[in-house]
Formats: structure tokens, C-alpha cells, sequence
């Protein structure tokens, strides 16, 4: 599940919504994808579009593939990207990109390039692609700016079972997380909106999102979320 | 409404740190200079405590040297800061190494400056040579850890100021350090550093530093 809405600064320039997500649920594998366009250019818009499309694609022919390895992976989102881009312009379409996927064969893999967060939680603990740690806000990286595929952040697992959810979010977001708090936010998520019929849970969140708490916010703010029903121990 | 997300969240806007470093030694006893410094500060921090329609909220830290390091105004909202504001006094040497030793460890101590924040301005004013040795404090807010990456501008007071000095602080060619001859024209340099602040803090991107063309005639160097 998940939602996205244009940030108000965004909406007092008469910008669009330069986050995109998607979420794709097939017999191979479920997949969630978060992208922020950098930089409120023109066309940001676009490029947070392609990059989830093309994570789509790629991942489609990673799920067919057990051997194959993440990095493998990445370079195909890079180059089906590019292509997707190509008439526009890679530097101008810029974005980050955020993705979690776990195939029915249960490998697991989370990844990251660029800004916002990917944190997976489970009854043995949480796992986050964090960041490095001294920023002054942004790390400015993303597709169309990234010489090389080292600049992913990811975490694989071949063998993943159990219960888990994992939460994914676009810096207007995660940056106004409290950090102690994250896990919570992913259970209250899971616990108010999972069962309910996925219209209207995207309606309920995308409301969440604009009426935003924190003073002076001004990004535009997406979240998506992959769990699954297996009961988790610590229930609230 | 009550957003049911609010335990989940930041209660308050992402602060922009603003860090003066200030000369108050001996010598910005004469000619009107701690006088007019004082006064532009001051103005400095009514014009952030009242701009309302800012995307990030200013927060203000000043640090005095003049015979000893002092944390004149502790690092708070420009609101705060302006409500508690009062008068620096010049006396003494000037230990500038040391004040920046002091301004490297406020940025660092991620207690102080979060990682919320937006990248930090650091604002050095002096109207002479440092008195004690200052390469330690220097590479520590110029070359090192988050220090490094905060926006630095400096203002040079009179005949006597070390322009090299700051020249080096501000790190790269681009960056000009300001000069002003007559006291009274700090007020104008403080009047720039208010716009470009307060053009960061309504920006789309309130980390990108955009170099601002001043137009208070102000001598470069």
C-alpha cells in the first residue's frame, strides 16, 4: 500500500508532484518503488515516473533469474532509465530511487540511491539503508546523476522468511521522522490501513500526508509499504 | 485537526544555523565599531525573528573573541535570541584560533545541530590579526567533518583586518571576502547576510547556497 501528495510548495508554484510511486504484485514477486525528481526542475516529474517503471521492468527479469546477482540488477535499472529518459534528458529528470522487492523463491532485496528511507522490520530487529551520517540535508545522488552502481545502498537476502513489513518514504517524510519513532510509524501504518480495501486505504494515507504535523513542511511526501499477514510476536 | 501522526513526527520546523563568530577585542573599542556590530546584529535578528513566511525556522548562535571565547548568545531560535539579546563589549587580544576551535565543536555536536538541519552559515567578522595560533581551529571548521560543508562568509573592519586570515577561512577563490572601512557600513554587510539567509530559507532548496550579488556597493576582495 502507499500514497503520494504533492508537497505545498509544489502546490504554491503550481509545480506537480515531482515524488512517484508504484507497487506491482505478481505471481513472481512483490515490489514497491518510491522515487523523488530532484531539484523542482520541469521535468523532475518525469524522471521520478521512468525510474519506477523501469525498476518494474528490470525487476521482472531478476525475478526470472534466481542466480543472478543485485548488482546485476541495478545496472538494468540504469540503462532501462536512460532509455526512457533519453529524449528528455538525463540531468534534467534526475531522481532518487527507492525499491523492495521479495520473490516467491524468497530472496529479499531492499535498495537505495539517493535521499529517503528504506527500512525493513522484523521480530529480530530493524535494518535500515541509512545514509552517512554527517549530512546537512541532502546527499544528492540519484539516476542521471550517479557515475557508479556502488553508489546503491542495498541489502539481500537469498533465503527470507517470517514475518516482516518494510517501509518506504521520500525525504518530505523521512526527514521529519523522529528517528526512535520509525519503527512505530511502519506498525501504526500496517495496523490502521492493512486490511482495509486498497482504495480507500491510499485515500485514508494520502490524507495523513497532507494534513502533514510537523511546522513549515514543504516537500512533497510519498510512502509505500510491503508486509506480510504472518502474525508478528510483538503485536500492539 | 489532529493529525493522528503527530507522535510520529517532528514537532518543530528544520532549523537553519546561523554561527557568528565575533571580534570583540580591544581594538572594536574605537571608531564606533562593537557599536555599530552591535547594532547590526541586533537588526539582523529582528528581521529573522519576524519573517513569518519562511520554509525553514532561523536559529542563531554568536561567539565572541576579545581577550577570552565566549558563547555571547547560546545557539536558539532568532525569536529567542532577539528577545534575550544584549550588548557585546570589546576588550582584550584575540584569540580567534580558539573561537573557531569552539564553532567546529557546536557544529559537530549533533545534540546542538541535528541532522534535520539545513547547512549552516558561519559568518566571521574581525578587524585584525588572531593573536593566538589558529591552523588547529582553522582546519577543524574549514577541512573537517560537517564543519566543512557549512557556507562560511567574512567581513574584514578596517585598515588592520587580516584579509589572508579570512581569505583562508572562506576556503575556495569563488568566495570574496567583504571589507569595510567606516563602522557604519557593517550595518550593510549584516543587511546582506540577512537577504542571502533569508533567500536560502524560502528557496525550494534551502541547502543550496546561491551567491547573491550585493547591492549595498560593499568592497570585495
Amino acid at each position: 500500500m502507499g500514497a503520494s501528495v504533492r508537497g505545498p510548495e509544489h502546490s504554491r508554484t503550481g509545480l506537480p508532484n515531482q515524488d512517484a510511486w508504484l507497487r506491482r504484485i505478481t505471481k513472481g514477486a512483490n515490489l514497491v518503488v518510491v522515487c523523488d525528481g530532484l531539484g523542482s526542475r520541469p521535468q523532475s516529474a518525469t524522471g521520478s515516473r521512468a525510474a519506477c517503471l523501469a525498476v518494474a521492468d528490470a525487476v521482472r527479469y531478476w525475478v526470472a533469474q534466481p542466480k543472478v546477482p543485485p548488482e546485476m540488477l541495478l545496472r538494468l535499472v540504469h540503462s532501462l532509465w536512460n532509455m526512457r529518459v533519453h529524449a528528455t534528458g538525463r540531468d534534467v529528470c534526475a531522481t532518487t530511487c527507492l525499491f523492495a522487492v521479495v520473490t516467491k523463491d524468497e530472496r529479499l532485496l531492499l535498495a537505495q540511491l539517493g535521499d529517503g528511507l528504506v527500512m525493513l522490520k522484523t521480530p529480530q530487529g530493524d535494518t535500515i539503508l541509512e545514509p552517512p551520517s554527517d549530512r546537512f540535508g541532502n546527499t544528492t545522488t540519484g539516476l542521471g546523476i550517479a557515475a557508479n552502481v556502488r553508489e546503491w545502498r542495498f541489502h539481500f537476502e537469498p533465503h527470507f522468511t517470517g514475518p516482516a513489513s518494510i517501509l518506504l518514504a521520500t525525504d518530505g517524510v523521512a526527514d521529519d521522522l523522529l528517528p526512535e519513532k520509525r519503527a512505530d510509524f511502519l506498525t501504526f501504518l500496517t495496523n490502521q490501513y492493512g486490511k482495509q480495501p486498497a482504495p480507500q486505504r491510499s485515500h485514508a494515507i494520502a490524507n495523513q500526508l497532507r494534513a502533514w504535523p510537523t511546522p513549515k513542511h514543504l516537500d512533497d511526501k510519498t510512502v509505500a509499504v510491503l508486509w506480510n499477514d504472518a502474525p508478528m510476536e510483538d503485536t500492539l | 485537526m489532529n493529525s493522528q501522526l503527530k507522535e510520529f513526527t517532528a514537532a518543530t520546523a528544520r532549523p537553519l544555523p546561523i554561527i557568528i563568530l565575533a571580534d570583540t577585542s580591544g581594538s572594536m573599542a574605537s571608531e564606533g565599531k562593537i557599536d555599530n556590530l552591535n547594532q547590526a546584529i541586533r537588526e539582523m535578528l529582528d528581521t529573522f525573528a519576524e519573517t513569518d513566511d519562511l520554509r525553514a525556522e532561523i536559529h542563531v548562535a554568536i561567539i565572541t573573541f576579545g581577550g577570552t571565547v565566549g558563547i555571547h548568545t547560546d545557539f536558539m531560535p532568532a525569536s529567542e535570541a532577539k528577545s534575550q539579546w544584549h550588548e557585546m563589549l570589546a576588550n582584550g587580544v584575540t584569540p580567534m584560533g580558539e573561537a573557531m576551535e569552539l564553532a567546529a565543536k557546536v557544529i559537530e555536536d549533533t545534540n546542538v545541530i541535528t541532522g534535520r538541519a539545513y547547512r549552516p552559515t558561519v559568518i566571521l567578522v574581525s578587524d585584525g590579526e588572531p593573536t593566538d595560533s589558529y591552523k588547529t581551529g582553522l582546519n577543524q571548521l574549514t577541512k573537517q567533518g560537517r564543519a566543512q560543508k557549512a557556507d562560511r562568509m567574512a567581513l574584514a573592519i578596517g585598515a588592520d583586518a587580516d584579509i589572508g586570515m579570512l581569505q583562508s577561512f572562506l576556503g575556495s577563490a569563488e568566495s570574496k571576502v567583504f571589507k569595510v572601512d567606516d563602522a557604519r557600513r557593517i550595518k550593510d554587510f549584516f543587511r546582506f547576510v540577512t537577504m542571502s539567509v533569508t533567500a536560502r530559507t524560502r528557496s525550494a532548496n534551502p541547502n543550496d547556497i546561491v551567491k547573491m550579488a550585493d547591492p549595498f556597493g560593499l568592497d570585495q576582495l
